[in-house]
Order: structure tokens, then C-alpha cells, then sequence
């Protein structure tokens, strides 16, 4: 009789189960006639080992033939009864008893990892069959903590080194590699077959699986016990344990690496297929290059927390309709139409490096520089932005608004809202950042309530909110008291946008709108050079700005500094020569761009270009030739004749 | 002090332009004429075919009008405005546009001052502003752009109460303008985009105020630019994305769109290419001919993007030009120029017009 103890398994786990069922007669199994066929056969004995042992199981608990406290001898003189072992190696998953049969210890190590499973689920307690064919149970802890004395010693080292204490470390110091070829994968595959580690990190995926199916189980289901509402909880829990501890491209990788166990391109595909969405969802690529688009495909709110499962569906979108990005993917949020098409989108993300963890709105801002300005310092500054259709222009401004008034060099922020007011008997000016926007004092909403409270009998609890035509209805209750600051979506940006104020349903007179935010992006005089948006940035954030002249610095630049980027001011005629056309001898839109990627195709180097007018979450791949006689032509046209293209790096 | 720093910068500067267009010739140069101007030619806003008339802006935001003997101020803004020359077909009036803040407030859709001016003049007078400006019907009428109110505004400059507007549907497009062909006083072809984002070509009838959808195509990932000779309107549509490729030039007489109900049949497909062509159609620079930036693929699959002339009869097309990276064409008193780099070459006209001041008007080539 096997003795699985001590047994070192050598062979494939498959013809081994095979080989239990063939030849073995076990001491507390009767043979019963079979119905005719193999599947007849194994379904009924499957079904009698079961019975078998759960009543086995019942009946040494009844009995308290529990070994509470097991010494070494206790565990060296039993092995694991047959049966059951029968029952783990029918009901784990192929995967791990593969393991099994390339090193013995790996039995041990799935066990106390819980990657077993027996015909009465999750292994946490072992039938044990003593030298006198009694059979005892023994916690599965307790019974590694002894066999771990005497054989397989250096698991119990690897017990320590992926305890909750040391996992973080442990992981941080593997290499995850990621397969570039078929061959490569395969070799990737092979080497972690033989990795000792395999049952500690497979857990992981694991758990984290668990812990999501608890989650579900938790939401769908209301009536659950205290019992099972604890169980759940305390899963739920390991799950965001590990999801706390481990980063999500690790995370990705292990349950790929784990599944790949037993599929091959389970493990290989993810890797090997070449789409940015895969890469996200491999986390080979941050998460809000898939997420934002996909919120608003699912018209949700761009930082919305979107389930693995939908992300996985919308990938699956991308992949298949390239067309989708063209027309959708940023509904509300206004820019350059169409966008490129997801194919495209997706091989200039996979060679970009600007931080987008954010939504802008292009489309609503005049002067383009802002869009850039506030691109550049969310990137090197990592700021916090909100997302929402109501604050993405406020958000814009407000990091303009900083650039002017952080640092040494104050300006005056030009944007005004003036009222004549009656007790000092002047007109007083008030500068205020157009939109809604909670961080700022500034913030348009804000500044009309003070001035409407000192025009009209305005009460301290009621705030003026920014809000579109389309939302203000004063059919409904709310709007029938309260102010509102009311404009036309449809005919609005920084330059040009109409608003009425009204206070309980009445217009309010005598507000008017002032300034406009035009400034020096890069200097376009000597006696204001410092006062340049370029200036500025460097100076109060001390970031590193460079001239970029040619190609090969560009090159050079982008490859000696990982987290740099370009920025300059070409125009759209070349830039954008699909959308934007030149007419007239020296005509220049001036149009400010940030490249964040480089790809070369052909013999000719493509710029991954993020312009100002373009979706933020779209970049464009724009050749070389077309931005460098796009800055050219406005440098020639540009007051001091300075080359419009900067490198910038914190 | 200052000076000396100011003479250093400006040496930088010329040092800087230096190295990137020397980075330029590692492009490979081409062999098409270059235009030489006795101005520096970054200041030329036009030029006339036989170099005679000039308009020039100036640091101090003044723009210029020079003839061979004298040279006048035609306008006056502040310091380093930016101005644009457009003359019209009938070689009677020029338009002026106007950028102030050229410079410090980066916008490719703001409205811009509008002046008309009698060609060879250097009187002007403010009519509007608005983007996409454009004279029609013997230089009377100017049509332009008001990109805020998205409103396309027709307005006679010689008799200003004559004015009308058209409401465009764009709204999913920004940075969209209009393309406006003028056929008479009561009959406007204009480019406009749905609610799904496609184009299409309308029919405004100014009396009736009626609008009348021509044309449409077929997908929003498709860009329309229209066009006028003497007798015929073109169209040129083309993809903005490869998976919408192909591009077809086509053309209908004046006359067949001009009659009630228009009978669209008689449009002719003049050319097509697998490839999406960049566009710049030129339609009144050769009879028989219309031109374009056209894309090439080569054998191996890459792309280019060079000037082409189409024969209208043939639909046969032939290279103008040898650049690989073209972006525009532009049409400057018969003169066909490509803007590329830090350079305007000459498709179509003199070159050289350094020499003028001593010539007569020469032929054109």
C-alpha cells in the first residue's frame, strides 16, 4: 500500500489518479459491481469515496479522536489515510497536483497554502491512519509544523518569508518577467515550475479570487447567517490584505502565472498579445489609460471604481471595434473630433509616459496654453484633479491661477467679476476662476455669492451654483429659491460665455465679466521673459526645462529621462494638417503639444502627441516631420524668433 | 548692458534657427525653387505674382502696403500683431484679419478682426470679426465664421445692410469651421457637421432662408473641402482615419446647382485613391487641372505626403512635388507655393522676386 507520508511522487499527477483507481484495494472499501463504462465507474466510486469519508470524517469527530496536541512521534508513526488522499488528488485542481509530481514537498506546501481541496472541501483538517489502521483527524497546521522537522526543512523557511509580516518584501524581491516571444514564455513558464515558491505565490491569486466571489456573495445575497456573514467578512479581508500588499501588475501576474499552470497561453496571451488594454489589465500599464475611457463608455463618472470583470469586457470592446474610441470614449467632455481610433490609441499608449490619472475639457478652453500648462504640472506636480463635467474648466484654470500667484513672482490674475457697490460707492473688481471648483476661493460660484450677498438680500446659507441652461429648471422646487449662475452649454467657453444670474427666479443686474487669460506661454519679450508660463514653472516648481532642437536630442532626452516630456507651440496647419488648413501666405494657428513617446516606423520616428486640443486620454502619433515644420513656421513668426520646443523633467 | 545681453540672445537665437534647419537637411533637400524675397520674407503677409504689391507687418504692429515707389501704413495695432492678407478671386479687394494676441492667447477658433481694403489700397475698414474668411461674387461679398456663436455670417461689404446668418448644426466638433462657396447673391454652398459628427455640403438659399441638405457622407471619420472655378464647384473627401480610408474628388457645373430640384446625378467622379489624402484643394490655379497634398504609399507600405496635380479629364495625377512630409498648399496671387519647413517652395510662378523692381511683369511659368 502507498504510504503518501513518506511517498516521493515522481510522476504526472494524471496517470498517478489513474493508477489509484486501477490498482488500489483500500482496507475500508468494498468493491461494488460497476456499471458498464469507465465514466460509469469513476462517477460511482467518486460518489462512494465521498460518502465513505464524510462519514469517516463525522465519525472521529464524534468519537474526539482529534489530535489536539500531535507530537513528532504521533505524526511520523501515521500517514495520510488512502482514501482521503484519493479524495484530494479527485477533487484539487489539475494545476496544483501537477506541482506534486515534480517535487514531493510541494504536497506539504499546497496543503499549508490550502491550494487542496478533498471531497469534503478546503483541506483543514487531515484523516490520519496510525500503524494499527486506526484512524485519527489532525488540523493540517499542526501536522505540517511537525513534518516540516523532518523532511522538506527549507519550506518551513519559506513558510516564514511569505508570512503577512515578510509577503510585501518576498514579492518585491522576485522578477516578474514578462514573455516577448512564445519560446520565451514557455522558458518563463518552465523556470517557475521548478520555483519552490510556486504554492506560496499562488495563493495569492487565490485568496484574491476568493475574497471577490465573498464580495459578490455579500452584495447579492441579504439573508446570510451570522456564521456565514463572518466567514465572508474575514475573507473579504485576507482578499484586500494581499491586494494591499501586493501591486496590481504582481498581482495580474501571478494569477496569469498560476492559471498558466495548467493552460500554457493562459499564462503566455495576456503577454504576448501587443494592446495597451491587455497591458492594463495586466498591469504592465496604469489603470486609468483603460478605466476613464471605459467609464464614460459605461456613462459613468471617470473616477468611478470599475469592476475587473467590466474592465475586462470593455478591453474586449476596444480590441474588437477600433472604431469605438473615434467617436465615444470622452462624451461630455469636449475635444478635436474624431479622435484616432483605438488600434492607434493603444500603440501610443504603450509608448507614452505622461500621468493622466484625470479628465480635462479641451473644448471649453480658448486659450490652449491653459490645457497644456495644467497637462505638464499635473504630471511633474502629480495633482490632485476632479474629474466631473461641472469642475474639468475650474480645474484647468485654477492650476494656471497657481502658476501665477505660487512663488515669488505674483501676478494679477486677470480674470474679473465687477459690480458697483453702493455702500463704498465705487466699482469693485473681484478675480474669480470660471466654473465650479470646491478647492478654490476663487472659483466663480463662490465669488458671485459674496457679490450677489452684497447686492441683493441673499441669505449666508445659500451658495450660487454654476450650472448649464439644460439643468436649470424652474418648474422644480429646488430652483425656485437660491441663486444660480446660469449658462448655455452649447455657446460657452473662456472667452465667450453669457451668464445670468438669478435669485429666487428674479435676474440679477449690474455683474459683469472682465479680463481674459491671455499670458506669455513661452517668453515673447525679453523684459517679461520671467513672467512666462515657462519661466514660471521652472522656477516655482523647480522643474528643468531644455531646448530641444532636433531628433536626435529628442531622442536622447526622452531615453536619459524616464518620467520627462516635450512641450512646445507649432502650428495646427502642420501639426494637424487633416483638420486645420492654411489658406493664406505666413498663416499659423499656434497650437501648444506635449510628446510624451517616441515610436520609430519605417525609417521615420513618429511622436506620440498629445495636442491641446486633443483628447487627453487620446494621444496622436504625428511624424516628426510634421511637428518639426509646424514649430519651425512659428518660430519664424514668433516676435523673438525663439525655438518653441522645450524638453521639461522634474 | 542690456544691449550687450539682447545682442547675445538674438545671436543665440539665429544659432538656434541655424542648428534646426540644419537638422532640416538630414531630411534631404529638395530641388524645387525656393521663393526669395527682397523683404524678409517672415514678414510678408502677400505678395503679388510680378512682386509689385507687398504687405508687410512690422514688430511695431503696424502692417505695411508697399508698391514700387512708396510705401503706405494700412493698419496699426499693438506691438507684434499678427496679420493675414487674403486677396480675392476677382483681384479686387483683399481681406485683412486681425490677431492682437497672436502670441499670448493660443486659440485656433477665436474670432479675429475682419478689415476689407480695395486691392492696391492702403484704406481699410473694419466689418466684423470672425474666423474662415472668404470674398465671393466679385470680391462684394465676404463670408466668415463666428466660432462662439457658431454662426457662418454672408455679408456684402459694399452694401453692409445686406447681411445674413446661418445657425450651424455642428455641435460635437469645437474646432470646426465651415467651408463656404458663394455661387450668387442667393445661393450659398457651405460644409457643416451633424449630430453624429458627418459631413455633409448644404444649399442656402438666401430669400427663401431655406436650407437644403446637398450631400452627405458616410461616416465621421471623413473630412469634406469644397471648392470653385469659373463654371464648375469640386469636392474632395477623404478619410481622417485609416480604418475609413480613400479619398474621391468630385465635381458638379455652377449651373446644375444653381437649378430646382439639383439634379445630383450629373456629378462627376473626377479622381479616387485607396489612400486619405491631406487635401489643401486648389481649384483655380490651371484650367483642366486642380491640385492637392496627396498621400503615397510606397511598395513597401510607407507613407508619404507630396503636392499632386489632378487632370480633370483624365483623372491621371502627377507629383509636384519631392518634400515626403507636405502639409499645405497655398495659392498666393497665382503663385502655388508649399510652406514646408522654414521654406516656401514654388509650385506654380516666379521664384525669385528679388529681381522685380527691375523687371516688367513676366509670364507666368
Amino acid at each position: 500500500m502507498p504510504n503518501f507520508g513518506i511517498r516521493i511522487i515522481n510522476k504526472p499527477a494524471i496517470p498517478f489518479i489513474a493508477w489509484l483507481f486501477l490498482c488500489s484495494s483500500f482496507a475500508q472499501s468494498s468493491q461494488k459491481d460497476l456499471p458498464p463504462g469507465i465514466i460509469g465507474g469513476l462517477k460511482n466510486l467518486i460518489e462512494d469515496s465521498r460518502e465513505k469519508i464524510k462519514k469517516e470524517f463525522q465519525n472521529l469527530r464524534s468519537a474526539s479522536k482529534v489530535e489536539l496536541n500531535p507530537t513528532l512521534e504521533t505524526v511520523k508513526a501515521a500517514k495520510i489515510n488512502h482514501q482521503f488522499m484519493r479524495s484530494i488528488f479527485l477533487h484539487s485542481e489539475k494545476r496544483y497536483l501537477n506541482l506534486i509530481g515534480l517535487n514531493q514537498c510541494h504536497l506539504y506546501a499546497l496543503l499549508e497554502n490550502q491550494l487542496l481541496k478533498s471531497s469534503l472541501g478546503v483541506v483543514d483538517f487531515l484523516i490520519m491512519t496510525k500503524q494499527t489502521d486506526e484512524n485519527f483527524l489532525i488540523r493540517y497546521d499542526q501536522y505540517l509544523e511537525n513534518v516540516y522537522k523532518y523532511k522538506c526543512q527549507n519550506f518551513s523557511q519559506f513558510s516564514k518569508i511569505f508570512d503577512n509580516q515578510n509577503l510585501k518584501k518576498t514579492v518585491a524581491s522576485l522578477n516578474f518577467s514578462t514573455p516577448k516571444t512564445e519560446d520565451d514564455c514557455s522558458s518563463i513558464l518552465n523556470d517557475w515550475r521548478k520555483n519552490d515558491y510556486l504554492p506560496y505565490l499562488c495563493k495569492v491569486p487565490h485568496i484574491v479570487d476568493k475574497a471577490s466571489r465573498a464580495q459578490q456573495i455579500k452584495v447579492s445575497k441579504k439573508k446570510l447567517t451570522l456564521g456565514q456573514r463572518r466567514q465572508i467578512n474575514q475573507l473579504i479581508r485576507e482578499g484586500d490584505f494581499y491586494k494591499k500588499e501586493i501591486p496590481f501588475f504582481e498581482r495580474s501576474y501571478l494569477k496569469n502565472m498560476c492559471a498558466g499552470l495548467q493552460m500554457k497561453s493562459l499564462f503566455c496571451e495576456p503577454y504576448l498579445t501587443t494592446d495597451a488594454w491587455s497591458m492594463v489589465l495586466n498591469g504592465e500599464m496604469a489603470k486609468e489609460n483603460l478605466s476613464i475611457r471605459c467609464n464614460n463608455l459605461f456613462n459613468k463618472p471617470p473616477n468611478n471604481p470599475l469592476d475587473q470583470n467590466l474592465l475586462i469586457k470593455c478591453a474586449a470592446k476596444l480590441k474588437a471595434s477600433k472604431e469605438v474610441c473615434t467617436t465615444k470614449g470622452s462624451n461630455g467632455f469636449s475635444s478635436l473630433f474624431p479622435k484616432p481610433n483605438c488600434s492607434l490609441i493603444s500603440t501610443a499608449l504603450q509608448n507614452a509616459r505622461l500621468k493622466t490619472t484625470y479628465q480635462d475639457c479641451p473644448g471649453l478652453i480658448d486659450n490652449t496654453a491653459i490645457t497644456n500648462i495644467h497637462r505638464l504640472l499635473a504630471h511633474h506636480l502629480n495633482l490632485e484633479i476632479t474629474s466631473t463635467q461641472d469642475s474639468c474648466q475650474a480645474e484647468a484654470n485654477y492650476t494656471l491661477a497657481k502658476l501665477n500667484t505660487d512663488g515669488n513672482k505674483k501676478q494679477e490674475w486677470p480674470l474679473q467679476i465687477c459690480y458697483f457697490d453702493k455702500i463704498e460707492n465705487k466699482e469693485i473688481c473681484r478675480p474669480y476662476i470660471p466654473g465650479t471648483l470646491a478647492k478654490s476661493n476663487i472659483a466663480e460660484g463662490k465669488v458671485v455669492t459674496k457679490i450677489v450677498r452684497r447686492l441683493t438680500s441673499l441669505s449666508q446659507s445659500s451658495n450660487c451654483k454654476v450650472i448649464s441652461k439644460s439643468q436649470y429648471n424652474p418648474t422644480l422646487l429646488e430652483y425656485k429659491n437660491g441663486c444660480y449662475v446660469v449658462f448655455d452649454q452649447n455657446n460657452c467657453s473662456n472667452a465667450y460665455c453669457p451668464k445670468k444670474i438669478i435669485v429666487d427666479e428674479k435676474p440679477v443686474e449690474g455683474l459683469t465679466y472682465r479680463g481674459i487669460a491671455s499670458f506669455d506661454y513661452f517668453p515673447n519679450n525679453w523684459k517679461d521673459a520671467k513672467k512666462s508660463a515657462l519661466m514660471l514653472m521652472e522656477e516655482n516648481y523647480k522643474l528643468n526645462g531644455k531646448k530641444v532642437r532636433n531628433l536626435t536630442e529628442l531622442e536622447v532626452y526622452l531615453r536619459k529621462y524616464p518620467n520627462a516630456v516635450l512641450h512646445g507651440i507649432g502650428c495646427a496647419e502642420d501639426i494637424l494638417p487633416h483638420f486645420f488648413k492654411r489658406k493664406t501666405f505666413n498663416y499659423c494657428s499656434p497650437l501648444p503639444f506635449i510628446i510624451d513617446g517616441l515610436i520609430r516606423k519605417d525609417e521615420n520616428m513618429i511622436l506620440v502627441t498629445r495636442t491641446s486640443i486633443d483628447d487627453l486620454h487620446s494621444p496622436r502619433l504625428i511624424p516628426w516631420n510634421w511637428i518639426f515644420t509646424g514649430v519651425m513656421k512659428y518660430t519664424s513668426l514668433h516676435p523673438l524668433n525663439q525655438w518653441n520646443l522645450h524638453g521639461l523633467k522634474k | 548692458m542690456a544691449l550687450k545681453s539682447r545682442k547675445l540672445y538674438l545671436f543665440l537665437s539665429i544659432l538656434t534657427l541655424a542648428f534646426a534647419v540644419g537638422s532640416a537637411s538630414t531630411f534631404g533637400e529638395s530641388k524645387l525653387p525656393v521663393l526669395t524675397t527682397k523683404q524678409d520674407i517672415r514678414n510678408i503677409r502677400f505678395i503679388s505674382q510680378n512682386g509689385k504689391y507687398t504687405y508687410y507687418q512690422r514688430g511695431n504692429g503696424s502692417l505695411q502696403f508697399s508698391t514700387n515707389y512708396s510705401v503706405k501704413e494700412v493698419l496699426k495695432f499693438s506691438p507684434n500683431t499678427q496679420y493675414t492678407v487674403t486677396k480675392g478671386r476677382a483681384s479686387k479687394h483683399i481681406i485683412i484679419q486681425v490677431n492682437e494676441l497672436f502670441n499670448d492667447y493660443l486659440s485656433v477658433r477665436s474670432p479675429q478682426k475682419i478689415y476689407v481694403a480695395k486691392y492696391g489700397s492702403n484704406e481699410s475698414t473694419y466689418l466684423a470679426d470672425g474666423i474662415a474668411i472668404n470674398l465671393h461674387i466679385d470680391d462684394q461679398w465676404v463670408s466668415f465664421y463666428d466660432p462662439l456663436k457658431k454662426i457662418l455670417v454672408l455679408k456684402n461689404h459694399l452694401n453692409p445692410s445686406l447681411e445674413y446668418e446661418v445657425r450651424l448644426a455642428n455641435k460635437i466638433n469645437p474646432y470646426f469651421h465651415p467651408e463656404v462657396v458663394m455661387l450668387d447673391e442667393d445661393t450659398v454652398l457651405y460644409t457643416d457637421l451633424n449630430k453624429k459628427g458627418i459631413s455633409g455640403i448644404l444649399k442656402y438659399s438666401v430669400n427663401a432662408k431655406k436650407v437644403e441638405l446637398l450631400f452627405k457622407l458616410n461616416s465621421p471619420l471623413q473630412k469634406i473641402e469644397i471648392c470653385e472655378n469659373e463654371d464648375q464647384v469640386f469636392w474632395l473627401q477623404y478619410g481622417l482615419d485609416p480604418i475609413q480610408k480613400g479619398s474621391e474628388l468630385k465635381s458638379i457645373s455652377k449651373a446644375h446647382l444653381l437649378k430646382t430640384p439639383i439634379d445630383l446625378s450629373k456629378t462627376k467622379l473626377l479622381y479616387s485613391s485607396a489612400e486619405n489624402d491631406i487635401g489643401d484643394l486648389i481649384c483655380d490655379q490651371k484650367n483642366g487641372f486642380v491640385q492637392i497634398i496627396k498621400t503615397y504609399r510606397s511598395p513597401a507600405g510607407k507613407l508619404t505626403y507630396d503636392a499632386a496635380e489632378i487632370e480633370l479629364k483624365t483623372g491621371k495625377h502627377a507629383k509636384l512635388s519631392d518634400v515626403n512630409f507636405a502639409t499645405s498648399l497655398i495659392q498666393m496671387d497665382k503663385k502655388l507655393l508649399l510652406p514646408y519647413q522654414d521654406k516656401f517652395h514654388v509650385l506654380y510662378g516666379e521664384d525669385n522676386l528679388t529681381k522685380f523692381d527691375k523687371l516688367k511683369d513676366r509670364i507666368i511659368r
